[in-house]
């Protein structure tokens, strides 16, 4: 089955090389760095632009930063900017979506280690059909899907509240995270699963204490990936949350579409790279992961 | 498969088995009764049939009946057809709206066909086994039926109505649709996504092969490169429009600096000239995406048996005609993966587009996803959802042959 290959190594393989001064060599080194330098230029412009003050921004350069270097941007941007009608700053939003975030994050990952679980090594009648389903499923534009879920957490009653978005972000976590879970423990050797049944192990007790300790890998990338998924979601958190809950998201374009008077461009590029710093310091800590999560959940063949 | 030999059924005593199984049965029938004659409690309308058959459809996965009797199996495809051809071909053919009471029948039916299955499925069932499973499970079917195929269909069913603020079924057939074809706003919507698609999977693929081509000579610090590369995907689409905004900021970014450097006549105005605007989201999404494309493609490559190249290089061809010739047509499933997570995403750009142009100048960024939001939740419910439907349609040009590939021929060839 093609989708049941687990781990895709992206590691590079083989003995390091000796030369690199070949012209050959020299080319590849040249392309890459020009094209890394301009993958780089947007965090470096965020950075120089959220230090400087606002008459070098006028007359200054975009690339070049300038004479003055304060942290005052940074202050103003966690603390009183305004996002919307309030002026608490960022800092409002950057609460809200550690609210929505952990236990967003606890959830999908608990339904969707046990879904995998039961689809790898309980197959029911039907299992590979509600997979497929799920899959294809995680294809389909959001927009599709949102105002019957709108209809459903309303007559539920959670509409507008934290439990709103973790409902919705269990939802569309579901696929990519099942589809992880199912493939690590289908790849897992299946006389450890049968061991535990022959002594008697039920479906709790192997997940328990059988496949979930041998998972702690899987179970990082899954959290990687949820906490940079949902940290970054726009969408659910404008739909769902509520007034009072906007995640850091929503709060950070709030501050770019409500300013009034002045457009402070060195405050907005501190509250940008703020919503980008939680999810950038995941990524260059757990890089391996991170990679390791995307390959794993994209890569199927 | 070994895994799957060890969960024979668990025989649960036939005495009550029988008992469950037909206080099982007596629920169906009093569902299926109360539905049919409008019981207080039980489901009726169309919101109501769709939550019925979804959890009916559950009831009768869990329950594990087997459709194999092919009575039961063509009475639903019957229902399946009829309601579909009464709700979708009829209107075409008749000119006009379909009777409501009609319908209402028609959902009844359908929605008793189901029943009805489930009752005769009830003789051969074995309800039990792996029973855990499936309740452990039980979320995740919920999600699936409810979550994904319920709210589908349920889209999909209220797109040919004139809702406007609330879900109303009146039911109207394509006018939605009609008017959508000649509203200027959704034209423009639906040509920039496609120039956006076809744009973005063109060069991100393009580039994300070269880079990873010359990721794969064997370089140092390659890590350092990848990770350069793929930081901007973790990044929020809200992060990267903001920040592409302020680079392509016409007073003070990118034209003002390219100037001040010297080149007077520089022009780059793309973020508010209406003809370049939507450019202007492919730059932004090109950086922020490239680097999964690429990565995604690395993983490709390495996963190229070493034999090839052994193989190719005993033979003398010159490495890229490897690549080209060689590699990228073994790498074909990664490629068309890649290809349906790109486009897909492509389909529902929306954060990227509203914090960098909003759409404007004008409408002349606008994408569907942004139309279907603003419709759905000011006062045009139906138009909104129809064209929520028809970017499903849009998906479906890559999700339906991937679909085809990738579960049914590869079912059938294992």
């Amino acid at each position: 089955m093609s989708l049941a290959s687990a781990s895709i190594s992206v590691e590079p393989s083989g003995p390091k090389p000796k030369l690199w001064f070949e012209p050959g060599r020299m080319m590849v080194y040249a392309v890459l760095i020009i094209t890394s330098l301009y993958w780089l230029l947007p965090l470096y412009v965020m950075l120089i632009t959220s230090v400087k003050n606002l008459d070098e921004i006028r007359d200054g350069n975009i690339f070049f930063p300038g004479s003055h270097f304060s942290l005052d941007s940074w202050y103003k941007a966690w603390d009183t900017v305004c996002t919307g009608l309030y002026c608490n700053g960022i800092k409002v939003g950057f609460w809200n979506s550690v609210k929505i975030t952990v236990p967003s994050v606890i959830v999908s990952i608990a339904v969707a280690s046990v879904s995998g679980y039961s689809l790898a090594n309980w197959p029911f009648r039907f299992a590979e059909l509600f997979f497929t389903v799920l899959i294809v499923g995680s294809f389909i534009p959001y927009q599709v899907m949102l105002y019957p879920l709108v209809l459903l957490t309303r007559n539920l009653g959670i509409f507008s509240t934290l439990y709103a978005v973790i409902l919705i972000h269990t939802i569309f976590g579901l696929p990519i995270l099942t589809l992880l879970f199912r493939n690590y423990f289908a790849s897992l050797p299946p006389e450890l699963f049968k061991a535990a049944r022959v002594d008697g192990a039920g479906f709790w007790r192997i997940f328990l204490q059988v496949m979930a300790p041998m998972s702690i890998p899987i179970f990082t990338v899954a959290v990687i990936l949820q906490v940079t998924g949902i940290w970054n979601d726009y969408l659910f958190g404008v739909v769902f949350a509520g007034l009072t809950n906007y995640p850091m998201t929503v709060q950070l374009n709030n501050i770019f579409t409500s300013t009034m008077g002045v457009k402070e461009y060195n405050v907005e590029m501190a509250a940008t790279l703020l919503t980008g710093l939680v999810p950038l310091a995941i990524y260059f800590f757990s890089g391996k992961y991170f990679v390791r999560g995307i390959a794993a959940g994209a890569v199927k063949g | 498969m070994s895994v799957l030999a060890l969960n024979e059924p668990t025989r649960v005593d036939d005495d009550s088995r029988m008992f469950k199984e037909l206080l099982t049965g007596l629920f169906f029938v009093l569902a299926g009764l109360g539905y049919y004659f409008d019981i207080p409690f039980s489901f009726s309308g169309v919101s109501g049939t769709i939550i019925g058959l979804a959890v009916g459809t559950l009831l009768v996965l869990i329950l594990d009946i087997p459709f194999k009797k092919r009575l039961a199996k063509s009475v639903l495809t019957l229902a399946a057809l009829v309601l579909i051809a009464w709700v979708y071909v009829a209107p075409l053919l008749l000119g006009g709206v379909a009777p409501q009471a009609v319908i209402d029948q028609v959902f009844k039916l359908g929605t008793l066909a189901i029943v009805f299955v489930a009752l005769t499925g009830l003789a051969w069932n074995a309800p039990y086994r792996n029973l855990m499973s499936k309740i452990a499970s039980l979320p995740m079917m919920l999600i699936v039926l409810v979550g994904f195929v319920g709210s589908t269909i349920w889209t999909m069913a209220f797109s040919l109505t004139d809702a406007r603020f609330f879900p109303v079924w009146h039911f109207v057939g394509y006018n939605q649709y009609t008017f959508l074809m000649t509203n200027e706003r959704w034209i423009k919507s639906l040509q920039n996504m496609t120039l956006y698609a076809v744009c973005f999977v063109s060069i991100s693929f393009v580039l994300g092969f070269l880079i990873a081509v010359m990721m794969d000579q064997k370089i140092r610090a390659e890590g350092v490169f990848r990770t350069i590369y793929l930081y901007p995907f973790a990044l929020s689409f809200i992060v990267t429009g903001h920040v592409w905004a302020w680079i392509m900021n016409p007073a003070y970014g990118l034209e003002h600096s390219i100037r001040q450097m010297g080149w007077t006549s520089f022009n780059f105005d793309w973020l508010t000239n209406i003809n370049y605007s939507i450019y202007a989201v492919v730059i932004a999404g090109l950086w922020q995406g490239t680097g999964l494309v690429m990565a995604l493609m690395l993983a490709g490559l390495r996963g190229v048996d070493d034999e090839v190249w052994k193989a190719a290089k005993i033979d003398g061809i010159s490495k890229w005609r490897t690549y080209l010739q060689i590699i990228l047509p073994m790498m074909r499933p990664v490629l068309i993966t890649t290809l349906v997570i790109v486009a897909s995403g492509a389909v529902r750009v929306f954060d990227l587009v509203l914090s960098l142009t909003q759409g404007g100048p004008g409408i002349s960024s606008q994408v569907p996803a942004m139309y279907v939001l603003e419709k759905v939740f000011n006062g045009n419910l139906a138009g909104g959802l129809a064209a929520s439907t028809i970017m499903l349609g849009m998906t479906s040009i890559v999700l339906v042959p991937w679909v085809y590939v990738e579960f049914i021929r590869g079912k059938q060839t294992r």
